[in-house]
């Protein structure tokens, strides 16, 4: 479709939804003069664009509206007829440009009926020199105004308002205006957005969210460009509160507060019919007849409060009346009545979740349906969709006084931590918020699984819980092959047995589709770096199979420092600047980034940025590239160690994935590692440990140059990667030995402070290590063992007199007991 | 791969006053119509990620260009036979209740004007499965159009939120 006239149909809708809101201010305070203003400016506006665009209906509408509101301008007191007469026309007007924006076209049809009630019904002689008079003093500037000797024919406008027209489209002045704050022109100008804003259609944000997914500070920047003020999903409520309360013969305020308050735009959308219905209900069922208000010493005028802020790490939005409340009472008879609850039930319900009930689908309160609510389709609609989008509602009920609706929502929806796991043959992702652990099991090991009765249970330590198989679930081919991820649902603990992990991803969450919401098992669709759509699973669902399978707690209180490892690892594979594919453990890398060329700057002898308030050092590898390509930037792959960061320019990063790795040492060269088969594919492995002995060591000899040397009897080359730039961030000189022999040949050398030893391998040969290196070390005590696992409780083996074990993926537990020996040996010192 | 449909009728002359723009998909050998203002999008279906325990009618989930779209079998939701796919299958992206769903058919055609004085009657021997997703029969030259009741189609079964 033409976009001018979809922009045209978008902002005009805008701008009707505005004056929703002004002319029920108007007519609340018919003295209002910034309101009449703003109304008349949209007015003429719509009219002015629909003569260019060519839409002769919408023209004619505008027009009659524009000249039954003149009459206000002039300082007379609407009437509420003409202003149910200017409703019904804006109406007509918005169904119109709806049409407009989705056929392009404006539709058949005439407005004759409408124009019989409006047009012609303005009392006559509404002067328009007083008009004039005051447009003087509301503007300023030197204008020469034409009098026209004769009155407006039909259609006609005035040379004044045609010159209005012009001055008051927005330009570059008047942004300039808002900027400053020029509070008369602003105020003359309030249709304008109160901030400069571009207006991006959500599919394009989205769209571009998806593309720059890997661009954190981007994605930032984007995330920030959803929000919008929740003011916009409120602006069509004072006329809707408005129009009810002369239905039901009610008297009532709305007012609001918060307006600025920013939501995710995609979220107010799932909100904004809530939001409708709770202030019709208030309305409605809420507020009392200005009798009944009377009888029980109320001020007849009832009052909705809407209101909306940040309170921790969530929105808020309430919704508060003042009118009769619930009575948990009535609410309960009601229930049983439908049938919803049984007697038994009712007695036993308390209050609060007797208020509840009025989310329930198939509950209404109201004996006689009016036109307003009460036909059936009730509030559980809200909370329906306020869940969808992870929200809560809670009441706070003050019967006689009135009651709170709180709408408690999610910051935004738009991101989430998955991991990205495969069952039956597909890719699904599970939020990580709700896995507390990923363990395999092993019929072996303390993790097993057992089968009780008909039920699989995981054995988990001291644990059982109740186990639901993927592909038991959802169907397809593949048996879980033992990887369990323990989710936490509400109070339901549970194991999920899935195919494999693949990754971890931070991903952009969509909703699912309407068709299918009624599975229980999903809670959201995404669609992947490579373009495929994966299901985001609902862990809820998951625990509602096996709800009342009594699980039994375990009593271990800290199960967070037993992280369970997959015998394969995360590989991020990138390519370097000579073409080929390379490799480094995920675990190492602090970041993906891309920096500018510009932003490169000299220091010391070495490249380095501006990054996150302090500098990031660029290696460009060993293989002499570092020329970035056509974009002028630069993908960086950016690893931390205590407070250096240091960043390695690549050509590209190709992807994340999960292999053996088995390092080969025969191909090391400088600044790499050796080489590994990844993915079937030959490659190079960084050395990150080399990366932070580059330039970092200038700074750690500055530090003080007797840093205590420590031993590192560690095998694994991946193992070694991880370990040597944190204990040389700790401030260690930090020997590697790959076996017991080599270490115990560098430890009789001497001159070791510290040990730290891998009881992977052989127990036996790592505790006769431990016994020979506490006669070669300054201090006994300073030999720390590490494994892979370590039982929860910590059993050291008695023999090797460790000072501690410690796991080798709990980095933190191996700095702290480092710091722990160097302390107690001070003391005994 | 565009089964290529006949020209039907005469219907490009003139469409009088209302005249009703209907976007021509074929399912086996039958002709239907789906309206214009509501079809987004023709486009070809790379990648399908099924959705286990989804009713039968739901093919799964497409990107549209990073859209996400639900596909519907049409001719399983009409209760015609399945064809076994051949090569990417084509879809009309559908805007509904403010979400976009694709129905899977097998070949897309002309936009086609139809008016009123062609509307026949409903067929008294139209399947039963069928009928209740018609909305208007066309006789046309030499075949019948049939323009789905998109509310009967999507609407029905599936719940919108709004």
């Amino acid at each position: 479709m033409d976009d001018l006239l979809s922009e045209f149909a978008t902002e005009t809708l805008d701008s009707i939804d505005m004056l929703d809101a002004e002319i029920v201010r108007l007519e609340r305070d018919p003295s209002s003069r910034a309101a009449i203003e703003r109304i008349f400016r949209v007015v003429h506006t719509i009219k002015g664009t629909c003569g260019f665009l060519n839409l002769p209906r919408l023209e004619r509408l505008a027009h009659a509206v524009e000249h039954q509101i003149s009459p206000f301008r002039d300082g007379l007191t609407p009437h509420q007829d003409t202003i149910t007469g200017v409703f019904a026309a804006l109406d007509r007007i918005r169904s119109i440009v709806q049409a407009i924006g989705t056929s392009g076209r404006e539709p058949p049809g005439d407005d004759d009926d409408l124009m019989a009630v409006l047009a012609y019904e303005i009392p006559a002689g509404a002067g328009s020199s007083e008009r004039r008079n005051r447009e003087q003093a509301f503007e300023s500037g030197s204008l020469v105004y034409q009098v026209l000797e004769r009155p407006l024919r039909n259609g006609e406008v005035t040379l004044d308002d045609l010159e209005r027209a012009f001055r008051e489209a927005p330009g570059p002045e008047t942004v300039a205006a808002l900027a400053r704050g020029d509070a008369a022109l602003a105020g003359a100008s309030a249709a304008a957005p109160s901030k400069a804003r571009v207006r991006v259609a959500v599919e394009r944000l989205d769209h571009l969210i998806d593309v720059g997914a890997e661009l954190v500070l981007i994605r930032n920047q984007l995330m920030r460009a959803r929000m919008q003020a929740v003011s916009t999903a409120w602006a069509g409520l004072p006329r809707i509160v408005r129009d009810l309360a002369l239905d039901l013969g009610k008297q009532i305020t709305l007012t609001t507060s918060g307006d600025e308050t920013e939501i995710d735009r995609q979220l107010l959308e799932i909100i904004k019919d809530s939001l409708v219905h709770l202030v019709r209900n208030a309305a409605d069922h809420g507020i009392e007849t200005p009798a009944e208000r009377i009888a029980c010493d109320k001020a007849p005028e009832g009052v909705i409060r809407l209101s909306a802020g940040r309170e921790g790490g969530q929105i808020v939005v309430r919704i508060a009346d003042d009118g009769r409340g619930l009575d948990p009472g009535r609410l309960r008879a009601q229930a049983v009545a439908r049938g919803l609850i049984s007697e038994a039930e009712g007695l036993a319900m308390p209050d609060a979740d007797a208020s509840m009930l009025i989310f329930r689908p198939g509950f209404s309160t109201v004996e006689a349906v009016t036109n307003v609510s009460g036909r059936g389709v009730g509030l559980d609609a809200v909370s329906t969709s306020v869940e969808q989008a992870g929200g809560i509602i809670a009441l706070v009920n003050r019967p006689g006084e009135g009651l709170t609706v709180e709408l408690k929502l999610p910051l935004t929806l738009a991101i989430a931590n998955v991991l990205i796991v495969e069952s039956g043959g597909q890719r699904f992702a599970l939020p990580q918020l709700a896995v507390t652990e990923l363990v395999r099991v092993n019929p072996e090991s303390e993790i097993r699984i057992e089968t009780i009765g008909a039920m699989r249970v995981l054995r988990l330590r001291k644990a059982m819980l109740p186990l639901i198989g993927l592909t038991q679930v959802l169907g397809g081919q593949g048996e879980e092959d033992g990887v369990v991820a323990i989710c936490q649902a509400g109070h339901m603990r549970f194991g999920l047995a899935l195919g494999a992990i693949l990754q971890t991803e931070e991903i952009v969450v969509k909703p699912l589709p309407a068709g299918l919401r009624t599975i229980p098992y999903y809670s959201g669709t995404t669609i992947l770096g490579d373009g495929a759509v994966v299901l985001i699973l609902e862990p809820a669902g998951f625990a509602r199979l096996v709800e009342g399978a009594g699980a039994t707690e375990d009593v271990e209180p800290d199960r967070a420092s037993e992280t369970a490892q997959a015998a394969v690892t995360s590989l991020l594979v990138f390519r370097g600047h000579d073409g080929r594919e390379k490799a480094v453990p995920l675990s190492l890398v602090s970041r993906l980034e891309e920096i500018s060329l510009d932003a490169i700057e000299t220091a010391g002898g070495h490249d380095v940025v501006q990054y996150r308030g302090g500098t990031m050092r660029l290696i460009r590898p060993a293989d002499g590239g570092g020329e970035p390509g056509e974009s002028g930037r630069l993908p960086v792959i950016v690893f931390s160690h205590g407070r250096e960061t240091v960043g390695v320019c690549v050509q590209e990063i190709v992807d994340v994935v999960e292999d053996h790795f088995d390092l080969d040492l025969n191909h090391a060269s400088p600044g790499w590692l050796g080489t590994a088969v990844v993915a079937g594919r030959l490659m190079e492995v960084i050395d990150v440990a080399a990366l932070f002995g580059q330039g970092g060591a200038a700074v750690a000899d500055e530090a003080g140059c007797d840093r205590p040397r420590l031993l590192l009897a560690e095998p694994s080359a991946f193992f070694q990667a991880m370990h040597v730039p944190l204990l040389r961030a700790a401030g260690f000189d930090v020997d590697v030995a790959d076996s017991p022999a080599q270490a115990r040949l560098l430890a009789s050398g001497g001159g070791f402070s510290a040990a730290v030893v891998d009881f992977d391998g052989a127990a036996e040969a790592a505790t006769e290590l431990c016994a020979a290196l506490r006669g070669d070390l300054a201090a006994p005590g300073l030999v720390l063992g590490l494994a892979t696992r370590v039982a929860a409780g910590g059993r050291l083996p008695a023999a090797a007199g460790l000072g501690a074990l410690v796991g080798k993926f709990d980095r933190r537990r191996l700095l702290d007991a480092l710091t722990d020996a160097f302390q107690a040996m001070e003391q005994a010192a | 791969m565009n089964a290529p449909l006949a020209a039907n009728g005469n219907t490009s002359g003139s469409p009088a006053g209302e005249a009703l723009h209907l976007v021509t998909i074929r399912l086996g050998t039958q002709l239907i119509g789906l309206p214009i203002d509501r079809v987004r999008d023709v486009f070809q279906v790379q990648a399908i990620t099924p959705v286990p325990l989804a009713p039968k009618s739901i093919a799964g989930l497409a990107n549209l260009r990073g859209r996400i779209v639900l596909l519907v079998d049409l001719a399983a939701r009409l209760g015609l036979p399945s064809q076994p796919p051949k090569g990417p299958r084509m879809a009309v992206g559908i805007d509904w209740g403010g979400e976009t769903y694709g129905l899977l058919v097998d070949a897309v055609g002309d936009v086609v004007a139809v008016s009123a004085a062609l509307t026949a009657n409903v067929s008294p021997n139209l399947a039963e499965s069928w009928a209740r997703y018609v909305r208007h029969l066309f006789k046309l030259d030499r075949e019948v159009l049939i323009e789905l009741d998109l509310r009967a189609l999507l609407g029905s079964p599936f719940q919108h939120a709004a």
